[in-house]
Parts: C-alpha cells; structure tokens; sequence
C-alpha cells in the first residue's frame, strides 16, 4: 500500500471534519476520494500531504510517516490545489524555472524533462505566455505537468476539474491516466461524479466519516440493481427466456416488448445466458445501460447510517498488478559521509533559496504598483515632511490697531513687518481686530494705546515701561509660542531704540546697564540655524521604512496565500525557513536600495546629508528595514486578505505613528505613554536616525538603542518564522 | 429614455440600504469606527505635545554661588526641566549633547557673581538644534528665566509665557485667548473629529468600488438602471450618517473625560461637518476607481491619510510651514475642515465666519464627484 491512513480524525475546536477515516490506496491506482462541499475532502488532503497535523490518526506516505517528518515525504509526492498555483506575473516558463528549482532539477535534466512533459502536455504554445494570460484548460494542464516535474511517486490533486469545460476534462483525465499507467499513484478528489470511471477505487465521505470505500464495480454492484439489460423478445419467446434467466437467479420483469433482466455483474455466465435467449427468441435486441454512478450516491446519501462498504475481499481479486515505482533519485543520495551530506544538504538548502529569491525579487520589480510606490512614496514622503516643521517663521498673519498712530507707533509696526516674521494688517477698531481674531483671519492680534507716546516719554525719563497690548489665537499652541518668541524680541529691539530717541539723540545708553535681568547668550549646536529640515528628513526614514516595508511585505504573502501559490510552496521540500527567508533577502535587498534612494534625493534635493558616518547610516537603516519586513510578516500571516492587512494596519498603526516620536518628541509625553512608545521598534529607529543625520553620533554613543534594536530585530524575526512555519 | 423611469432618490436609497446592509458584517470596519476614537482620543488628549517636557539638561557651574545656584533652581522652577545633571567641562557637556542626554547645556561664567553685581553678567546655553521646535521653546524658557531674574524677586520668573517687565523696552501686555495655558490638548481635541472622519472615511471608501469590481457586483450594479452618480452617492449615504455619529464619539467623550466641549454651536459644528464628509468620502471614492484592485486602494489610502495628517495642519501648524507646502495642503480637505472645526469648536465661531472653507470644501466634492463619473464612464460601454 502506498498511502495508508489509519483512524484519521481532524478537529478544529467543537467541529469534528474528519471522523476516523482509514482506507489504503494500492501502488500505481488511482484513487478518487469524493464528497460534498464541506464534507472534509480538502481537510483529508492536507493531513495527507503534510500541510495540516491531524488530531489523531496514522498516515504513511510511499513509507514516510507523514505525521512524524511531514518534510521528508515532500520530494515523493506532487501536489495540485484547487487554484492551480502558477505565478501570475511570470511566464509559464519562469514558472517552470522557479518550481524546478525547488526541487533541484537544473540544467540538461530540466531540459529532457521538460522537453517530454511540453510535449505530452500540448503547451509548446503556451510556454512564453503570461501565467495570468493563460485559459483555464491551458493553466490545469501546466500545473499538473509542474507537478509532475520531479517525478513523484504519488500525486495528490484536489479538484483539478473544477471550472474546466468538457473536453478539458477528457483530456486532462487521459493525462492522469498515462500517469497511472506510468506507475504514479493518483489521489484524487472531484465532485464530478462521472469521472469515477476513471479510477481504479472510489472512497466517499459525508461529514467527516467514510461511506464507502471500494472499487467504482463493488459500489455499483452493491447499491444498484447491477446492469440493466433489456432484452426485445417476440411475445411467444418471452416465458421461457424468463424462466431460464430466472433459473439462474437472474431479477426478471416484463415490459412491453420484451423482458429486462438486473444483473449484478456482468460475467460469462450472463453471457452464456444471453446467448441462449438470442437463440430462442430469433430477431431480438439487446441494450445493455450501465447505471450511473449519480443515482448510486444519491442512494448512498439517502442511507445515513449504512455501514461502511469496505471491500477488502473484494480488493485481492480486483487489485490490478502494478510495476514498481521508479526509484526517486533523492531517496539514493542518502548514503555517504556525515560531512558529505551536509554539504550536499546546504548545496540543496542554498539551491532552493537562490530560486525562492529570484522569483520573489522578479515579481516585486515586475509590478508596476509597487515599483511606483518603491520610488514614488520615499521622494514624497522627504519633500513634503521635510518642509513641515519651519521655526523660522514667515508672513504670520498679525493685526494691528494703532490707536497712538504717531510717528513711534508707526515704526513699531514698520519694524513688525520688517524681518518677514509677520506680515501685519492693520485694523481701525479694536472691535474689528478682536473678531479677526475670533474668526481665525488673524493669530495674533496687537493694540498700541492711545497715549503710547506719553508712556515711551516717561520710560525715557526712568519710568515704568510702555506697554502695548497683544493677544494670541492660543488655539493654536505651536504658533502663538512662537509668536510670543519672536515678538518678545522685536518688543526688546525696537523700544530700546525709541526710547533712546526719546532721550533726544543722546549718546547710546549701553542696554546691558539698564537691564537687571540676566542676559542669556543662546548658542544652537549641530543645527545652527535651527533649520527644521535635517529633523524631519531624518525622521522620514522612520516613517517610510515603517509603514512602506511592512505594507508591501503583507500585500506580498497575503497575494500568495490568495493565489494557493503560498500552499503549493509549503509543498515542495522548501522549509518554511528558507520560504520566509527568500522573500525577506529579496525584500530587503530592494528596501536597501530605497534607502540609498533616500540618502541621495534628501542630499542633493533637499541639501540634507547625515552628519555622522554614511555606512553607519544605511547599515543601522538596513537592520530596521528587516525588522518592519517581520513585521509585515506577522500582519499578513494573520489576514485573510491583502485590505485586510492594509486595514490593520490603518487601525492600529496611524495612532502608533505619533508615538514614535516622528513628529512629537517622545520625550513631552507622560510617563506611562513614554515607556509604551519604547515598545516599538521605530521610536528607537528614528531617535538613532536623527542622532546620525543630526548630531553625528557614533555607534558608541547609541550603544543602549542600538542594543534595544537588536533585541527588537531577534524577537520579531524568530515570532515571524515560527508564524509563517505554524500556517505550514 | 423609459418613460417610467423612477426618481433617482430611490435609486440612491436601494444602493444605501445595501450598502448599510453589508456594513454591519465589516469586523475590521467596525474597528476603525469604535476603537480608533478611543485610542486617538487617548493619544491626543493625553500623550503627545509639541510643549518641551521632561527636558534633561546639564549644568556647568564655574561661579558655584549661592546667585548661580538660585539661577538653576528658577529655570527648575519653569516645570519644563527635569534635575540638571552638573559637570565639569565643555567637554563632557557637548558629549551629553551628543549623545541626546542633554537638550540643553547652561553654563554659568567663574565671573557670574561679580558680573551680578554690576549688572551685566551673562550666561551661555548651548542647545541641541537637531530638533529646531525643542531647541527654540528650551532657550527661549532659558532667556526668560533670565530676563526677569532679579534679586528682590525670586518667584516672578516661575512663569515664562507671562508678563516680562523690561526696562528699555517695550512690555508686552499678553493674553493668550481661547486656551490661556497654551494647552496642547485642546489643540489637538478640537481637530480630533477631522482626525477621525479622515481615517473613516477614507478606509470605508477605498474598497467601495474596487471591491465591487472584485466581487463582480460591479457589473451587476451597471446594468442596472442606475447611473453612475446614483450608485456614489447611495454607496456614501451610509457613510454620511455614520461620520456624525464618528463625530458624536470624537466630541462627547473627550468633553466627559477632558472637560473639553466645543465653544461654538453643535448646529454650526454639525453644518460645517457635511461638506467635509461628503468631500473626503468622494477621494476615497476616486482613490478606488482608480486602483486595480483593493490592496492597492487601501495602500494608496494609507498613503494619503498620512501625510494628509501633517500637511493640513491638524497635527501641526500650517501657518509655520513655508510657501508651497502650505499651498500643497490647501489642496486637501482636511485642511478646511480642521481650520472650520477649530474656529466652531474653540474660538465659538458662527457659520459666518467658516463660509470660505465651507465653500471650498463644496467645491472639492463637486471636483471629485465628477472625475469618479468621468473615470467610471468608459466601463459602461
């Protein structure tokens, strides 16, 4: 027996989908495993691959115990799922390349291979198309020839049918019969009931349990009345034909033109019979009507307690002389030194990896979509938020009612406009000003009194100070702070000056006498200017790596999943290391090359180059990178779909984005929301970011962070494979 | 043209009710509607500032007195500063600046007391300008301290954004209205509903026609006799009454919670509210005619909430961003909504002070409304 399944039960939580299901499939046959939709077909067919780990039960597979190392009995099988899992952004022939690859088969080998398959296949035309372009009969027959490729010793195939027209279907079960024939075992699923014609066993199960088990003759023989012949008699012939039939133990009745006999099989003494009838009966017909195997399983699901049909004395009359499988060439290879075949194990290990990053790495660049975004988001992203955040302020909408209106008023406002800080409108009444302000037309409002000369003359004369009055639109905090700043300034510059006038051109008092206050002489290091560029570029990073990394990391496997490519994958003898490890590589390759896209258009567009150490930069940068692609990982193994995964990420990521410090400084906030932004890994990215760009730190001074990056990269990568390797 | 052809109000409301219909299926949906309040809320009313907090610093003393120790404990004072660290050398203090242990550095001459005295003595800071808006506040709070350091007086400095008598100078007689303390929060709960509606409606949006055209109803609800615009706009009815409940959850709780209600009338908040909704609902609608299938759409709405969040000026001022990024913003509706919202929500505006952005942000709809009309069209032939 090829495949052997024992006591087979699977559970998801209270629902029981296979319930003690145990049969065995004879070496070169070909086995139809039938049902309803829901009734557990595709459930069996995972344990029976490996894909899933059945709740209780035994499965051995070309004499692998599936449950016990569901890798090793990858090489001996091959596998079609629902979807015929081809790539549909590559031809038909990378796709060949790329599944080949996989299982070791290069060169020469491919090429004879292939050669043969292209041909009994008919997809000489199809070869150069695009997977996506190719009809739905074209598609069925590449996949069963790519899963045939490696020569497997049994091949599952769930459903290959489905969606496929008639004379598809004929043809595609000519090919499986030519692999029987071959001596490849054919497990098979189909609701078409037809097609159990062409197999060699039948096995039917209905909510999780086994209805019959047999050959599609014992199923027929045991729930229908067997053949149907109907025999065209003369009227005289009729009595005697039906009692010798009846003799025989024969079901006899009569129509109108003649008799119709049931018989269970036909065998030769059926033949004898209908010989001796023709004898008799001169001139008479025979029709012979096989019943159809849809009003067998119609009576098989109107009998829901019926014992299993298991026909295991049928089985050694009708078990059909099968020649050997060929011997699978890995099987061979499993002789030699320890040394040797480790280094044949990491030679085949790098093999798969090198296909897996190829194909990854092709279908990333050949999607127009994510080459746009690739390029379009990163230069977006650094032009636009590297223009947010300006201190030097320009043309602030300021309104002024000057009540004095005197030659020292008018300076005030003259000296207001000056430096291009505010750009002042001037208002006739107080009331207008106020309702500026109310309305939003204006942020700050300023009112010179009345008697502002009088007050500049007694300041002059060593009396109080003049006072001009100014309210702010405090609503907007950030703005009235820095109005406050820059007024405070031209306040202290210009009453200086006039009340200097005011002492009628006398020689300069030295301000710095009048003032008992301390002065305090600002130096801005690193950012002398104070140029709100260099922070925010340098926090772009953060931003981009983040949210574009992990978004086009999900969309890729969550595609995968979509298209079955991802089940076909878990397949082949790939691990789910090297699966996950061969679209990181690829990935991070191609985010490395953003970054250094980054790196170039914030220097020579946006004249903002790191101050510290380059390679530090990209080589910090390109760790994150392989820690958002985790985390894209982990988001896109949890989703059903590609929006979902996006969607999630626009639930919980969007808040998540202002804790990191991006924009506001993790370090105004409370302490409880301080402590949980140092949970994510992009606060600590974008502080190291800014400490590089800004303050040319070194890897010594950002030791902690580094450290705490690390710890990050680990945990999220390890959480990420054993994710992926538990959806296996 | 068919003779009975019904009113294209019922039309709408077949699409609507579908479309409602479906909504309440949308697990991942209903999350955005329910708990991102809850966690913006939370974000904006408690956790981010633009307002330095917690700001380490160091200190170098050369004077060490009695006058230079009382100058630290005034700029402590300010509630800005955490414990100065003191050290002894430039050296050590430009490494802390390095290193991001210290935003500032003081550093208090040998000469300090003398200089008192004769009423010129001086400090030095040197600020980290890495992070300019930091960098500015902390120095400014420095000077200020400074500035109204006097012997008689040590309490009057514990106040920065107050009054600062100057001699030789005029004094600036501030209020700041609307929000006297300069509060954040208030800043960022008055804009939380535009926040909110944003994500909303963008993220309900960007899958309406794209995942229609994935299921194959799109064909469906072509042939039809509906016209484009009927099917937009019973596909956004829906959405309309769920963002005034989005508004409802933004603006209750954080008056129960913050004490923060909106100043203005809930007529005019509620009026100004529609032009928004129907505009930012329109985007995500053109977002997914244009995207080829939904991952793409969501992806390209992601990408357009985003930076939509720091250009309208939500997050973030536009009055201080420069010429061509702030004309850039103007182009979202964001930005006229979160400036009318702001004006009802706290300064107590009426409708006729918010009827520019009102306008604009019709006009915005009308635009979107018609390119999705125009990108639809070629299908139906």
């Amino acid at each position: 027996m090829i495949i052997r399944a024992t006591g087979l039960t699977k559970r998801f939580g209270d629902f029981t989908a296979v319930d003690d299901l145990s049969f065995a499939v004879e070496p070169g046959s070909i086995f139809a495993f039938l049902g309803a939709n829901g009734s557990g077909k595709s459930t069996t067919i995972r344990m029976l691959i490996g894909l899933l780990t059945p709740t209780a039960g035994a499965i051995e597979v070309a004499g692998v115990d599936v449950i016990r190392s569901p890798r090793r009995v990858r090489d001996l099988i091959g596998y079609m799922g629902q979807r015929v899992s081809l790539y549909a952004g590559l031809t038909l022939r990378e796709n060949l390349e790329f599944y080949a690859g996989l299982y070791g088969l290069t060169g020469t080998a491919l090429e004879q291979r292939w050669g043969a398959l292209r041909e009994r296949f008919e997809l000489e035309q199809a070869e150069h198309e695009k997977a996506s372009d190719l009809p739905a009969g074209v598609r069925q027959r590449a996949g069963l020839a790519l899963s045939t490729l490696h020569r497997p010793r049994v091949l599952f195939l769930d459903e290959p049918t489905a969606g496929v027209d008639v004379q598809n279907r004929l043809r595609f079960w000519n090919l499986i019969q030519e692999e029987a024939a071959a001596g490849v075992t054919v497990f098979v699923t189909t609701h078409f009931l037809e097609e159990v014609e062409y197999c060699d066993w039948v096995c039917f199960i209905d909510a999780g349990r086994l209805i019959a088990n047999a050959t599609p003759d014992t199923i027929r023989r045991r729930y229908s009345h067997g053949y149907r012949i109907a025999l065209t008699l003369p009227p005289p012939a009729r009595a005697a034909a039906a009692d010798a039939w009846r003799d025989a133990g024969v079901a006899v009745t009569a129509i109108d033109d003649g008799l119709v006999v049931q018989a269970p099989a036909l065998t030769p003494a059926i033949f004898d019979l209908l010989d001796a009838t023709a004898a008799k009966g001169a001139g008479g017909g025979v029709h012979v009507e096989q019943p159809e195997m849809q009003g067998i399983f119609r009576e098989l699901m109107s009998m829901p307690q019926a014992e299993p049909l298991d026909a295991d004395a049928v089985r050694a009359v009708e078990t059909r002389a099968v020649d050997a499988a060929p011997v699978h060439a890995v099987a061979t290879t499993r002789t030699g030194t320890t040394a040797a075949r480790l280094a044949f194990t990491l030679a085949a290990r790098w093999r798969r990896l090198r296909t897996l990053m190829h194909r990854e790495a092709r279908a990333t660049l050949r999607d127009p979509f994510t080459v746009a975004m690739l390029i379009a988001v990163p230069i977006g992203a650094l032009l636009i938020f590297g223009y947010t955040l300006a201190v030097d302020v320009k043309d602030l909408a300021l309104g002024v009612h000057d009540a004095s209106g005197t030659a020292a008023s008018r300076r005030l406002v003259a000296e207001l406009a000056a430096n291009g800080t505010f750009a002042p409108r001037r208002f006739a009444t107080r009331e207008r000003l106020e309702s500026a302000l109310v309305a939003g037309g204006i942020s700050v409002a300023v009112i010179i009194p009345p008697d502002f000369d009088r007050q500049l003359r007694d300041e002059a004369a060593g009396g109080r100070a003049a006072e001009v009055q100014v309210l702010y639109d405090g609503g907007e905090t950030v703005v009235a702070g820095n109005a406050e700043a820059f007024l405070q300034g031209i306040a202290a510059a210009t009453g200086s000056a006039l009340v200097r006038n005011e002492r009628s051109g006398a020689a300069a008092v030295p301000r710095a006498a009048g003032t008992r206050g301390i002065q305090v002489v600002s130096r801005v290091l690193f950012n002398p200017t104070l140029n709100g560029v260099p922070f925010m570029v340098a926090g772009t990073y953060g931003f981009v790596l983040t949210f574009l990394t992990t978004l086009i990391t999900a969309v890729s496997i969550v595609n995968e999943k979509l298209s079955g490519t991802f089940e076909q994958l878990q397949v082949t003898p790939a691990t789910s290391g090297e699966i996950v490890l061969g679209k990181i590589l690829p990935l991070g390759a191609v985010f490395a090359l953003d970054v250094v896209l980054m790196v170039l258009i914030s220097g020579m567009l946006l004249g903002v180059w790191p101050a510290g150490s380059l390679v530090f930069f990209v080589s910090v940068s390109c760790f994150y990178v392989l820690i958002s692609l985790a985390l894209g990982l982990i988001f896109s193994a949890t989703s059903a779909t590609a929006a979902e995964a996006v969607q999630k990420t626009v639930l919980f990521s969007i808040p998540l984005n202002f804790l990191g410090g991006f924009i506001f400084p993790v370090r105004n906030m409370p302490v409880f929301f301080r402590e949980l932004s140092r949970l994510l890994p992009a606060t600590h990215f974008i502080a190291i970011s800014r400490a590089i760009y800004l303050r040319a730190a070194g890897p010594l001074a950002l030791l902690p962070e580094l450290a705490l990056l690390g710890l990050f990269g680990v945990v999220l990568m390890s959480i990420a494979f054993r994710t992926v390797a538990k959806r296996a | 043209m068919s003779t009975s052809r019904r009113s294209p109000w019922s039309n709408i409301f077949a699409v609507a009710y579908k479309e409602a219909v479906a909504l309440r299926h949308d697990h991942v949906f209903l999350g955005v509607v329910f708990v991102q309040p809850i966690m913006m809320m939370v974000l904006f009313g408690m956790a981010v500032s633009n307002k330095p907090q917690n700001v380490p610093w160091a200190i170098l003393d050369r004077s060490a007195g009695t006058e230079s120790r009382r100058f630290v404990e005034e700029i402590e004072a300010t509630g800005y500063f955490l414990v100065p660290r003191p050290i002894v050398s430039y050296e050590e203090g430009r490494a802390l600046l390095r290193s991001g242990d210290a935003l500032a550095v003081v550093v208090i001459p040998h000469d300090f007391a003398r200089d008192r005295e004769r009423g010129g003595a001086s400090v030095q800071v040197l600020l980290d300008g890495a992070d300019p808006l930091s960098a500015a506040r902390v120095g400014g709070y420095v000077a200020q301290v400074g500035a109204a350091f006097h012997d008689d007086d040590a309490h009057t400095a514990s106040r920065p954004s107050g009054p600062v008598p100057q001699r030789g100078a005029i004094a600036l007689r501030q209020r700041f209205w609307f929000n006297p303390t300069l509060r954040d929060r208030d800043f960022f709960l008055s804009a939380l509903a535009a926040m909110l509606l944003t994500n909303l409606t963008l993220s309900a949006t960007s899958l309406a026609l794209v995942g229609e055209r994935e299921n194959g109803t799109y064909e469906q609800m072509l042939s039809l006799p509906t016209t484009p615009v009927e099917i937009i706009l019973g596909k956004l009815l829906p959405y309309v009454a769920l963002c005034y409940l989005e508004v409802l959850i933004a603006l209750i709780p954080s008056g129960l919670i913050f004490g923060f209600w909106p100043r203005g009338s809930w007529v005019t908040l509620m009026v100004v509210t529609l032009p928004f909704v129907l505009a930012s609902l329109a985007v995500g609608t053109f977002i997914s005619s244009v995207a080829r299938n939904s991952a793409q759409s969501v992806f390209l709405a992601v990408f357009f909430i985003m930076p939509s969040f720091v250009l309208s000026g939500v997050t973030l001022p536009y009055q201080l961003m420069p010429n061509g990024v702030r004309q850039i913003g103007g182009l979202l509706p964001l930005r006229w909504y979160q400036i009318a919202l702001r004006r009802v929500a706290e300064r107590g505006a009426g409708l006729a002070d918010v009827w520019v952005p009102m306008a604009v942000l019709s006009a915005m709809f009308v635009v979107m409304l018609t390119a999705i009309a125009w990108r639809m069209k070629p299908r139906l032939g």
